[in-house]
């Protein structure tokens, strides 16, 4: 019985077989992304909305790869610090042409307007700042704003989440308790103040706005995810990886995490616009970054002294709040896609 | 015939497998400051052998701790009391490492599966796991094996780089008996692995697991929740009731001459194809409710919905005692069920 043990089986004759399905034919994209990401890929390049959103996101990254070529850095040291041309209250009109400080001419400035001196394209807003300069270079900021604090609020939350629901008991007591405390407080308010209180230590710049965005953003990653492992851990795929003798690293990793992450991926794309626009309600509050950094929301706080008059000096708020608005519509349209995709309701209809 | 056979072995018992005891209670935690409030006695104290080779059909009500005593002999839940020994080792006093290499001996099938594949896996990794772990085959001797071990279960090798949702029921099932055969074990606990299954299929899934265990002289532990699903595989079967064994015995008595009233009850379930006998044979119908495993009665647990219980049933707690040769049954009153 025991040498039976160690000898390879033999298939048996009567195994039952069912007849052979014939599997559909995998193409190659499916074969790479495995089965989830594939119907995620297909479901992101075939949903209309999804589309826009896409393109919507890729422009502004291009736009933000190619600041440089699109407008060159006035101060070569400094391309975040928007050139002013004078120092007057007044909003120049877009086409007004531009005497000081003008940046070098881009290599499209010729074919395009046909003028051989820049002029500034979208007006100036109020202390003469340029506008689609701003737009420009800010696009740069609002990527990089948007991943670093998307990235770092992901990592605390799935960090915290993970910890919580894999160890269960106490920890996780002590860490949801700890959680909801920052739930409590008004999500604006408590990064406002925070920031305030963080940019005298640290000095003005995008730091204080993303660490106070990130302190108070993690908690609903925290949540869905810990959520989502402490039903993932359920599940008998996980006792079976443990019966085959899987270590506890192994099985976290490798069935849990993979299993457990797409929900609070698809929350933390939609939340990249949200993000933004809380970056820049805290620059249009005046906190965050200096002034005269290319950030969108400082233009749009340039028009603040002007809200009376905005019939008349328009362009100082159309154009950037035109920039944020796509932004966020951008993310939200293709988190609504991922999230359809990833709806398990909806998932029965695209798959048996 | 199967009588002459089983009694040989009982006489000789090579036993593989021994649990001695076993104990699952689940704390039961409420409140702010997770006090302890009570327990599920899910497994609350069950013993017997299961002997080299043959299949032991565990049966009972949803809810009697079938799964749970499958788990904790395979260690997946720590006993709360009591011993399982594999081969003479006594698996609950091994921890981590030691642990984790005992697990190539004894594996798994799974009631569901759907739930028991990893989506995001391939079959060929799904199967090719156990191999992983342990490092028992790397390169291309592993996709060798993966391949065999997918095609001694009726599965063409060639679909190793699928995912599970691409299968039926049926074919996942196999994907799952192809991972729990991956590192030649020597025992598999079946927990209702044909439960899940379309009717036509399960007894092609019974006809492999019967011709696997020839093949490598594999010991089950067959879970189901009612005698006529064991009844074609299982050499022996043993009857559980909230957490206790009530009767164990060679298949053929059990069927034929229960004496314990809950598998009487449990037999009266099943229709009998024959119309004399059936016209013929003593029903017991059960009335109420399962008790709960958090408060099970006192004395004989089945004492509040026996049809034969008296005063006694509720007071003590009948032995778990060998009534006659390899028939082991757990009532005061066991002689009188006699034929
Ligand atoms: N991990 C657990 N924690 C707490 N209670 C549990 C746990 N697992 C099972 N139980 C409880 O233990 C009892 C026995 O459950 P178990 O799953 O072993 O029953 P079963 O006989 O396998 O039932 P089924 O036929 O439904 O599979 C049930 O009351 C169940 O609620
Ligand atoms: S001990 Fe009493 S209550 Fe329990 S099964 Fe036997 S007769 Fe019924
Ligand atoms: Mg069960």
């Amino acid at each position: 019985m025991s040498a039976a043990n160690q000898s390879t089986p033999v298939p048996p004759e009567n195994a039952g077989v069912e007849p052979d399905i014939q599997l559909r034919k995998l193409n190659r994209m499916e074969r790479v992304l495995g089965p989830e990401f594939y119907r995620i890929f297909r479901g992101v390049i075939t949903n209309p909305l999804s589309i826009i959103g896409t393109s919507l996101i890729l422009f502004f990254v291009l736009v933000a790869i190619f600041a440089a070529q699109i407008v060159p850095p006035a101060t070569p040291t400094n391309p975040y610090s928007i050139p002013r041309d004078g120092f007057g209250t007044t909003p120049l009109p877009p086409g007004t042409a531009w005497l000081r400080q003008a940046p070098p001419l881009p290599f499209w400035w010729k074919a395009i307007t046909g003028k051989d001196k820049w002029f500034h394209v979208l007006g100036t807003t109020s202390g003469q700042w340029d506008i689609f300069y701003g737009l420009v270079w800010g696009t740069r900021t609002a990527i990089i704003v948007g991943v670093l604090i998307e990235g770092l609020t992901l990592m605390i939350g799935i960090i915290i989440g993970a910890v919580a629901s894999f160890y269960g008991g106490w920890v996780d007591e002590i860490l949801m308790r700890f959680t909801e405390i920052f739930m409590a407080f008004p999500f604006i308010m408590a990064a406002l103040t925070l920031s305030a209180i963080l940019t005298p230590i640290i000095g003005r710049g995008i730091w204080p706005p993303t660490i106070a965005l990130v302190v108070f953003g993690w908690m609903s990653y925290a949540r869905l995810i810990r959520g989502d492992i402490l039903s993932i851990r359920e599940r008998d795929f996980v006792t079976a990886a443990r019966v085959v003798g899987a270590n506890d690293s192994r099985i976290l990793f490798s069935h849990i995490i993979p299993n457990a992450i797409y929900p609070t991926l698809v929350l933390a794309s939609m939340d990249i616009g949200t993000i933004v626009i809380s970056f820049a309600a805290l620059s249009f509050l005046g906190i965050g970054t200096e002034v005269g950094y290319a950030d969108w929301g400082q233009l749009i706080s340039f028009a603040r002294n002007w809200i009376p008059t905005l019939s008349q000096y328009w362009w100082i708020v159309i154009y950037p709040g035109i920039a944020l608005i796509l932004f966020v519509l951008g993310w939200n349209l293709v988190g609504d896609a991922l999230r359809d995709i990833m709806d398990p309701k909806l998932r029965g209809q695209i798959r048996r | 015939m199967s009588m002459q056979t089983t009694t040989e072995t009982v006489r000789s018992p090579d036993v593989l497998l021994r649990v001695e005891g076993l104990k699952m209670h689940f704390p039961v935690y409420r409140g702010v400051f997770r006090s302890r409030v009570g327990e599920i006695k899910a497994v609350d104290g069950i013993t017997f052998d299961i002997l080299r080779g043959e299949t032991l059909g565990l049966v009972g009500e949803s809810g009697c701790g079938k799964s749970t005593a499958g788990r904790t002999i395979l260690q997946l839940y720590r006993p709360t009391a009591g011993s399982v020994y594999l081969d003479g080792e006594d698996l609950s006093t091994l921890h981590g490492e030691k642990l984790r290499q005992h697990r190539r001996k004894m594996q798994m099938i799974f009631q569901d599966p759907y739930a028991s594949l990893d989506p995001r896996m391939t079959i060929g990794e799904i199967v090719g796991e156990p191999l992983d772990v342990h490092q028992t085959a790397r390169g291309k001797g592993r996709r060798e094996r993966i391949a065999h071990l997918l095609q001694v279960v009726g599965l063409n090798p060639l679909y190793a780089g699928r995912y599970p949702h691409e299968f039926s029921g049926g074919q996942r099932q196999r994907v799952g008996i192809a991972r729990a055969l991956a590192l030649n074990p020597s025992f598999i606990v079946c927990d209702e692995p044909i439960s899940a299954l379309d009717v036509s299929i399960q007894a092609q899934v019974v006809n492999l697991l019967e011709d696997i265990q020839k093949e490598m002289g594999l010991t089950y532990l067959f879970i189901a929740h009612d005698l006529s699903m064991v009844r074609h595989i299982s050499t022996r079967v043993a009857v559980m009731y909230l957490g206790k064994l009530m009767e164990l015995s060679d298949r053929s008595e059990v069927y034929v001459d229960p004496l314990h009233p809950y598998t009487q009850s449990l037999l009266s379930a099943i229709p009998i194809p024959d119309p004399v006998l059936e016209e013929r044979r003593k029903r017991i119908i059960l009335t109420g409710d399962v008790p709960s495993p958090a408060n099970p009665p006192s004395g004989c647990v089945f004492h509040t919905r026996c049809p034969y219980a008296e005063a006694i049933c509720g007071e003590t707690i009948p032995a778990w005692r060998e009534i006659h040769s390899g028939h082991w049954v757990a009532c005061h009153f066991a002689e009188r069920f006699k034929k």
